[in-house]
């Protein structure tokens, strides 16, 4: 009894639960064809994101983070998977209801000075998703526009720019306030500031914690940079070559990884102080191709500890501590 | 010498720098006069031919370039200066109405084609390279013999024929712009593929169909005036300088002004528009300089 409404209280609060998502590209085929190849963008990748939380989704160059970020809502078509939102699975709605709910679910992406059209004004810009969405009358478009201007920390003015007359951190800012006109439940914050200095780079991220906070908003933070993601998130998922290999809450993971992959990149974390004497684990060779992934494990390959299990059997997605989800034979 | 500091532009395509850039192009400039002197002729032509364009005197007729006729007379006693002047005007309708089919068949098909990609596109692309395979003017002389001779039909034939070079042009652009991330923002926001196709990537693909029509202009009127050469085009008395030539072909030993000078009227148009387009072109994209 107790533990059902335990775990129908733990689906109400999932905003956003995406079950074994799979975005396979096709690679172009020889003249000759030979059999049809895949680049395994997204392999199979579960996590959910509660309300009002936010989601640090780490991993290198490549491993499929942005390509998850992007099926999540539907701006790539994925191979298969589901991806509940609120509880309806986004996958099966038509392009008119998809496009009717993108009104909830928004995006931030990475380089401000190519997600801005070139040829509109930051009015028409920011007033954009607000005029798709039915607010038809200028002037009201144009008040909420100035309000979103202000809430970013620009002003009423610079509605009549256009992007090319702004820095990188101003334009990202445009593109935030536009992520916001339509008050969505979940931003996906793809690299949102890997583009910025670092100075403007924290800016940007408290603007982020800050409308957080005032309007309720959840985050999937996607970062390749930990100490970003530590600073942003609650629980963290790490992500290598298109699958999840550990999620938990943001304390546990930077204190006791339980995937050797987490364990390498956390010591690959500068520690400002010359004295610390730490063992780095230093990953040997590169990332295997995805197209061709290995057998197994696909982290053995690289992996300090891997034993012959590993290339025998795929390791399961196992929830070793509560919360605590870990793809690894060897994680106690 | 530092660069001057970028004038504050209210567009973005910064209209003034494109002009800054096109007035240093001597050739451009030279090109751009000669349109602009073509379109006042064109749009005067009643008030500025001293004769009626179809006024024959056959007691007048070959006479050779003198004080009253400056270009001489044609086998009609008709004026020639006259006939050139009202040329222009009928060069210039090829031109915009064949520029004007070739870019709305063109540009529409060549967005359809980058944006949906697939079968669509396979199938679009399958017919312009039919279309470019024939020679220009073969092409013009099949579709002129299933429509009929005359002007209207060679305007159609001209279009027809140019609806490809857009299509390529267009389509090779929107593929590069639809993985933009504007556009992916402008999908994430909510707008349908028609407002994305019309609004953030049309404009962007305007710079380059610009110079194309402007350059397609030029083509027009030559390719028309061969066809009229051909007796497929302008039908008598319109006073096309292809259909000109064409008549004057017989007397070309004994009275070489009669179709010399609307030799000299295509060459000046054609080069004109040439000018100006490569001129246009240099001056939208820099980059493309060699």
């Amino acid at each position: 009894m107790a533990t059902e409404e335990a775990a129908a209280a733990t689906t109400a609060e999932k905003l956003i639960d995406v079950v074994n998502l799979v975005k396979y590209f096709p690679r172009k085929q020889g003249l000759f064809g030979g059999p049809r190849t895949y680049v395994k963008a997204v392999d199979g990748v579960s996590f959910f994101i509660r309300r009002g939380e936010t989601l640090g989704l780490v991993g290198e160059s490549g491993c499929g983070k942005t390509t998850a970020g992007r099926t999540l809502l539907r701006l790539a078509e994925p191979t298969s998977g589901q991806v509940f939102f609120e509880g309806r699975d986004i996958l099966t709605l038509s392009e008119p209801e998809m496009r009717k709910l993108r009104a909830e679910m928004q995006i931030i992406f990475q380089d401000p000075y190519a997600s801005l059209s070139p040829r509109m004004s930051i009015g028409d810009i920011v007033g954009e998703p607000l005029l798709v969405h039915g607010v038809t009358d200028r002037v009201v478009r144009e008040k909420r526009v100035i309000e979103l201007l202000e809430l970013v920390g620009l002003s009423a003015y610079h509605m009549h720019r256009y992007p090319h007359e702004f820095s990188g951190g101003q334009r990202q800012r445009i593109g935030i306030a536009r992520a916001l006109a339509l008050q969505p439940k979940i931003v996906v914050c793809d690299e949102a500031v890997s583009a910025l200095d670092v100075s403007i780079q924290s800016q940007i991220l408290n603007l982020l914690k800050d409308l957080q906070q005032h309007f309720g908003l959840t985050y999937l933070f996607i970062a390749h940079n930990l100490s970003v993601v530590k600073h942003m998130s609650d629980r963290v998922a790490v992500m290598y070559l298109g699958k999840i290999v550990e999620m938990t809450r943001k304390q546990d993971l930077y204190s006791s990884p339980k995937h050797p992959y987490t364990q390498a990149l956390l010591s690959a974390i500068p520690v400002p102080d010359p004295k610390l004497e730490r063992e780095r684990i230093v990953l040997e060779g590169d990332v295997p191709s995805p197209v061709h992934l290995p057998s197994g494990c696909r982290f053995r390959t690289r992996c300090g500890s891997a034993q012959p299990i590993c290339a025998e059997a795929e390791p399961a997605w196992r929830e070793v501590e509560p919360d605590h989800f870990v793809a690894c034979h060897l994680a106690r | 010498m530092a660069k001057p500091e970028q004038t504050k532009s209210s567009s973005p395509t910064g209209l003034r720098e494109v002009w800054r850039r096109l007035k240093k192009n001597r050739g451009a400039v030279i090109g751009l006069g000669i349109v602009l002197v073509l379109t006042v002729i064109a749009l005067l032509a009643p008030y500025l031919t001293p004769y009626d364009y179809k006024a024959q005197n056959l007691d007048l007729r070959l006479l050779a370039p003198q004080r009253g006729h400056w270009l001489g007379t044609d086998d009609f006693g008709r004026d020639t200066l006259s006939r050139i002047i009202y040329g222009t005007r009928v060069s210039f309708q090829i031109g915009l109405i064949s520029v004007a089919i070739g870019l709305v068949l063109g540009v529409s098909t060549g967005l359809i084609s980058g944006y949906y990609g697939g079968v669509l596109d396979k199938i679009i692309m399958g017919f312009t390279d039919v279309v470019l395979a024939f020679p220009g003017i073969l092409l013009a002389i099949a579709v002129v013999a299933v429509l009929g001779p005359g002007l209207y039909n060679v305007m159609v034939a001209v279009g027809l024929r140019s609806a490809p070079t857009y299509t390529r042009l267009v389509r090779g652009s929107v593929i590069s712009l639809r993985e933009k991330e504007f556009v992916e923002s402008s999908r994430a926001v909510g707008c349908t593929n028609g407002r994305i196709l019309l609004v953030h990537i049309l404009p962007n693909v305007v710079a380059p169909v610009l110079v194309m029509s402007t350059l397609q202009f030029a083509t027009s009127i030559l390719t028309a005036a061969g066809l009229s050469f051909l007796g497929l085009g302008a039908q008598p008395p319109t006073p096309d300088w292809g259909d000109m030539i064409n008549r004057a072909r017989v007397y070309m030993r004994t009275a070489w002004w009669v179709g010399t000078f609307p030799g000299v009227a295509i060459m000046l148009s054609v080069l004109g528009f040439n000018l100006f387009g490569d001129g246009l072109r240099d001056a939208l994209d820099p980059r493309l300089k060699s």
